[in-house]
């Protein structure tokens, strides 16, 4: 009490000896790069990655048409009508923005993951798009969500319940 | 048919050169980065990589006594240098005026950015034993921290310009 205390981790963060993810190193870890859209808004006619899983030394790839079979959308939490954005970690048919991942690839090392992606064939089609808020207001302009979820059905004791709110449904 | 690797292993280059006062050999592909030869096959995880494109200074290290981003450096072109790097500062328990400064004025929180910042004091107060508030910021404006808001650092780089010149620090 009443005395300035020195934080006890600031030694190993002073000396270089701090473990941040990136230090971290475990036998027969992989690396993954991230192949990314070059365009705000694009239909994705097609993403070729046998090239990419023919390199030495590549695991795996994983496109978005997979990622949606595999998994769920990302659970939306805003509020109408964005809450029916449906969307997975890599893009699934369309990309929304530049930037946005649309394959990825799994390597022994990082330099060949990362070459890997330049085997990488991905087809475009390029659609309009709107860089500002005000234009993105207008009627008619792709505001709109691409993809709409589809309404899940009750479950069965939702059904049931005496009593449900609204808030818990998603 | 398997495509064969960019760089085989026929192409990978011998890389010599001091670190903290240790001779060390490696070996990396041509095009690997300083930054990722001191990491990755010498295990120096002290320096840390950012922003990888030079931006953020948090691999920062000092290379025949001048800092360097080692992230726009090729560990080719390190061949026969000396390299100070963070793991070098301290000698044994003892650690540099530095980052006693560091540690005794809050200038660091969650660490990642310090290294670089530590680097970028040390050749500042090689050069110029007793800097001002504006020369300091001007000294560390290649290295960004997300977490201090700069004003901590500053007064410790103060601090350790004091400590290393000898005068009595308080507090």
């Amino acid at each position: 009490m009443g005395h300035p205390l020195k934080r006890k981790e600031d030694r190993r963060l002073l000396t270089g000896l701090g473990k941040f993810v990136d230090d971290i190193k475990l036998p027969g870890m992989a690396y993954a790069a991230i192949l990314r859209s070059p365009y705000a808004h694009a239909r994705i006619l097609g993403i070729d990655v046998s090239k990419a899983e023919r390199l030495e030394g590549v695991v795996c790839t994983l496109v978005g048409e997979e990622v949606a079979k595999l998994t769920d959308p990302f659970l939306q939490i805003s509020s109408p009508p964005a809450n029916k954005l449906k969307d997975y970690c890599l893009a699934v048919g369309k990309v929304h923005f530049a930037g946005e991942p649309v394959a990825a690839v799994v390597a022994e090392t990082r330099s060949t993951a990362e070459d890997a992606l330049e085997l990488i064939d991905a087809e475009y089609e390029a659609v309009d798009h709107v860089l500002d808020a005000k234009e993105a207001l207008k009627p008619g302009r792709s505001r709109t969500p691409p993809t709409q979820a589809t309404r899940r059905p009750r479950p069965r004791a939702l059904c049931a319940a005496p009593f449900a709110t609204s808030r818990l449904q998603t | 048919m398997k495509l064969a690797k960019l760089t085989p292993k026929d192409d990978l280059v011998r890389v010599r050169c001091k670190v903290n006062g240790d001779a060390h050999t490696g070996t990396a592909e041509p095009r690997t980065l300083l930054v990722y030869f001191l990491r990755d096959v010498l295990n120096l995880t002290g320096t840390h990589v950012g922003c990888d494109t030079g931006h953020c200074g948090a691999c920062t290290v000092i290379m025949d006594g001048k800092t360097v981003k080692s992230c726009m450096v090729l560990a080719v072109q390190a061949e026969g240098a000396n390299i100070l790097t963070v793991e070098g500062l301290a000698k044994g328990e003892n650690l540099h005026p530095i980052q006693e400064a560091f540690w005794e004025n809050h200038g660091l929180q969650c660490g990642y950015c310090t290294p670089g910042m530590l680097m970028s004091s040390l050749f500042l107060l090689q050069r110029n034993p007793n800097p001002t508030d504006e020369e300091i910021r001007r000294g560390i404006d290649g290295n960004l921290c997300r977490c201090t808001g700069y004003v901590n650092i500053v007064k410790s780089v103060k601090a350790a310009a004091k400590k290393m010149r000898g005068v009595e620090v308080t507090a």
